[in-house]
């Protein structure tokens, strides 16, 4: 008897503790540390395509897969060297050069300004000329640069990063994605809260609506927050030393209208 | 033995308590990574953006035996949702010569991946193919680009020839699909089309579609037709109209049964009625009616045409209009002076004022959503059509004109129709019927053989007596 009823004790603690404690994480887990090192090898080769494409939706992966390839040793990637020979880069690579914390990394790197451009740049402009479309305006650049200078400093910085700013990351990429129609229904309750999950590279890997309705308005919106994170797929710039802090994000999705 | 059974019943518990131990252990394990990971980041995202949907809706496919009518059909519906749509101001039609996938390519299953390229959030596409009976049928789907899941499958069959009106019920479907809210394209529109000079106007009863098409004359013109209004079962059509009757020109409120073309007047009254409205159940008629001088709301039972008064005094109370649940009237009066907007119970109790701008407010519509009350203001020479919160806040002015006047909400409440008049070079005056949204966009007129006024929207799913 004593016997049976240990059993069924331990048993039902047992089940308890499962419970509480959730195996899943087992599983998350596991996946997370598989991809670091395929992201890096498929980086590359996009770069050279996704310049080429002047469209607004193509710039953004553009940006995307830069930036984890930008600080591994060599910021020569073909993004920075290319336009270096146009005249109009020269100022913006000083202003980088001002932003980042750390110059001597990328200042060596950069400097074809006149003395090169003389001898054997020629040629690299017809090769440019070639191979690029004239869309690689300046803007561009800017932008890449940005992104870049970004980056090094939050290599650089990597201490220093709160997860106020983690947060603020976040939220800036995912408004740059989430597009709902004008004059919808207004109402106090259409917010939708959203849990994910992300891989250490910043992709979204599960995306969980935590209430769910059957208000046709509701539904909307709903759809909209899950249309933001599909088409976002991917976090830029999130310190991986943090991961633990941004492994689950819970975001609250409030449509304000203005 | 005894002895035997006690040890192991012994080792059976001391193996129980380790293992239960170890698992313990194993689990206070976890909960220190648990621990470690803490509570998940939690983040607002109160911005984004408020753009129209980009959508792409392909030209359809055909099926099975095909004629040169279905092959014309497979651009012309798709061509007719795309223009319902994006005049809807929600939507924004993504350029067809973009598109990677042919039509019949789409049949299987779309290529998402082609269609992300263009930033296309919403695929439709469609199917034709011929039917006995000069009839055809036509499936329509609907797939979510990002999220890579169908979100509408219907399939339609009617005679070739009314093609617009499955157009029409497949723009209402994705409309509410999209946008959560009611559609309004399978709907109609009845107005007062006018001919004639200034002075000898004639007037007649004239319904067509919500786009302008399949337009037809109601009445001869021999009476002259005013402010005519749907039934929310769109069967009937009140108007008022001095009618050339054997006893004289009766001016008055009569109603018109859409079925039979049977014309018939409500009630005889001291005085002159005008201004009808149904309720929304469509048992009641609230409307004026002007006698001794004074003009006074009245509340008409449709069924016992026994008729309760609701405001009193001297002052002109007019153009009634109910909120959507039946419980209150908005409507127009003088009682403080200028002509102002007030708020009553269905009762006639507790009369409110809720408009305070410069200026005279009249023709109070309430929205079929509630959420917002339409209205006519004259205010220095020119005629606005505005838009208020029910408690008389957010007023703002979505149209104006040398003459703007009489708005009607469609179904959901979020586009509504009005009229203006605008002079001509020789003189005379244009007028013409338009359509705007509530952001007070995408103005554009509806096309009429002749000059139209007061137009009245129709409630959804009208039937059609073809």
């Amino acid at each position: 008897m004593r016997n049976a009823a240990y059993t069924s004790i331990f048993f039902h603690l047992f089940i308890f503790i499962m419970i509480f404690y959730n195996l899943p994480s087992f599983k998350s887990n596991a996946l997370n540390y598989v991809s670091v090192e395929i992201v890096t090898a498929k980086l590359e080769e996009p770069v050279k395509k996704e310049i080429i494409k002047p469209n607004r939706p193509e710039i953004k992966p553009l940006k995307k897969k830069i930036i984890p390839s930008l600080p591994v040793d060599k910021p020569k990637t073909l993004a920075i060297d290319k336009p270096v020979p146009l005249p109009i880069d020269k100022p913006v690579i000083k202003q980088t050069n001002n932003d980042v914390s750390d110059p001597s990394k990328i200042v060596p790197d950069l400097p074809p300004t006149k003395p090169i451009f003389k001898k054997d740049v020629f040629d690299d402009m017809l090769k440019n000329l070639a191979e690029d479309e004239p869309d690689l305006n300046s803007e561009t650049i800017k932008e890449l640069k940005k992104v870049n200078a970004e980056n090094v400093t939050s290599k650089n910085s990597k201490a220093s990063i709160s997860p106020h700013l983690i947060a603020m990351k976040i939220a800036r990429q995912i408004n740059q994605n989430w597009t709902r129609p004008p004059g919808l229904k207004n109402s106090d309750d259409m917010a939708v809260p959203v849990r994910i999950r992300l891989r250490i590279d910043g992709t979204i890997i599960n995306i969980r609506v935590l209430n769910r309705s059957s208000d046709p308005t509701y539904i909307v919106y709903q759809e909209a927050a899950e249309r933001a994170l599909n088409r976002l797929k991917k976090f830029d710039g999130l310190p991986p030393d943090k991961y633990s802090s941004w492994k689950i994000v819970e975001l609250n999705f409030i449509p304000v209208n203005p | 033995m005894h002895n035997i059974m006690k040890n192991i019943r012994y080792s059976n518990l001391s193996f129980f308590y380790s293992l239960s131990l170890f698992l313990i252990i194993i689990l206070s394990a976890f909960q220190v990574k648990s621990q470690e990971d803490g509570t998940p980041l939690q983040i607002d995202i109160t911005g984004g953006k408020i753009q129209p949907m980009p959508i792409a809706i392909s030209f359809f496919s055909t099926k099975g035996e095909i004629n040169e009518n279905i092959k014309t059909l497979t651009k012309e519906i798709p061509d007719l949702i795309a223009n319902n749509l994006v005049n809807s101001g929600f939507f924004k039609l993504l350029d067809r010569q973009a598109y990677m996938q042919k039509p019949e390519a789409l049949v299987n299953r779309p290529k998402f991946r082609d269609w992300r390229i263009i930033d296309a959030q919403t695929l439709i596409f469609g199917i034709i193919s011929k039917k006995p009976q000069d009839k055809i049928s036509v499936s329509v789907q609907m797939w979510d680009v990002y999220g890579e899941r169908r979100m509408l499958g219907i399939t339609l069959s009617i005679k070739a020839r009314s093609w617009r009106r499955i157009a029409h019920i497949i723009s209402d479907k994705v409309y509410e699909r999209l946008t959560g809210e009611t559609g309004y394209f399978d709907t109609r529109i009845v107005y007062v089309s006018e001919t004639g000079d200034q002075k000898n106007k004639v007037k007649r009863l004239a319904i067509m579609d919500q786009d302008g098409a399949n337009h037809k004359f109601l009445t001869d013109g021999k009476s002259l037709v005013l402010t005519p209004r749907f039934s929310p079962n769109q069967q009937l059509i009140t108007f008022f109209a001095y009618r050339n009757l054997k006893s004289g020109l009766k001016p008055s409120v009569y109603i018109y049964e859409l079925s039979t073309g049977k014309i018939d007047i409500l009630g005889e009254f001291e005085g002159m009625s005008f201004a009808p409205r149904f309720s929304p159940d469509g048992k009641k008629l609230v409307m004026s009616l002007a006698q001794n001088g004074s003009t006074n709301i009245h509340l008409m039972d449709l069924k016992t045409r026994n008729l309760k008064q609701l405001t009193r005094g001297r002052s002109i109370d007019t153009s009634p209009s109910f909120s959507p649940n039946g419980k209150k009237i908005v409507f127009n009066s003088d009682r403080s002076g200028g002509r102002h907007l007030y708020i009553m119970s269905n009762r006639g109790k507790d009369i409110k004022r809720i408009s305070f701008g410069r200026g005279s407010y009249a023709t109070p519509v309430w929205s079929p959503r509630g959420d917002y009350i339409a209205f006519t203001k004259f205010t220095r020479g020119r005629f606005y059509i505005g838009l208020m919160r029910p408690d008389g806040t957010a007023e703002r002015l979505i149209a104006e004109g040398y003459l703007a006047e009489g708005p009607t909400w469609a179904p959901g409440g979020r586009v509504l129709s009005f009229f203006r008049q605008t002079p001509k070079d020789d003189e005379t005056f244009k007028t013409r019927i338009y359509v705007i949204d509530i952001t007070g966009n995408r103005e554009r007129e509806i096309i009429t053989p002749e000059d139209a006024s007061d137009p009245a929207w129709s409630p959804k799913y009208n039937v059609r007596n073809n």
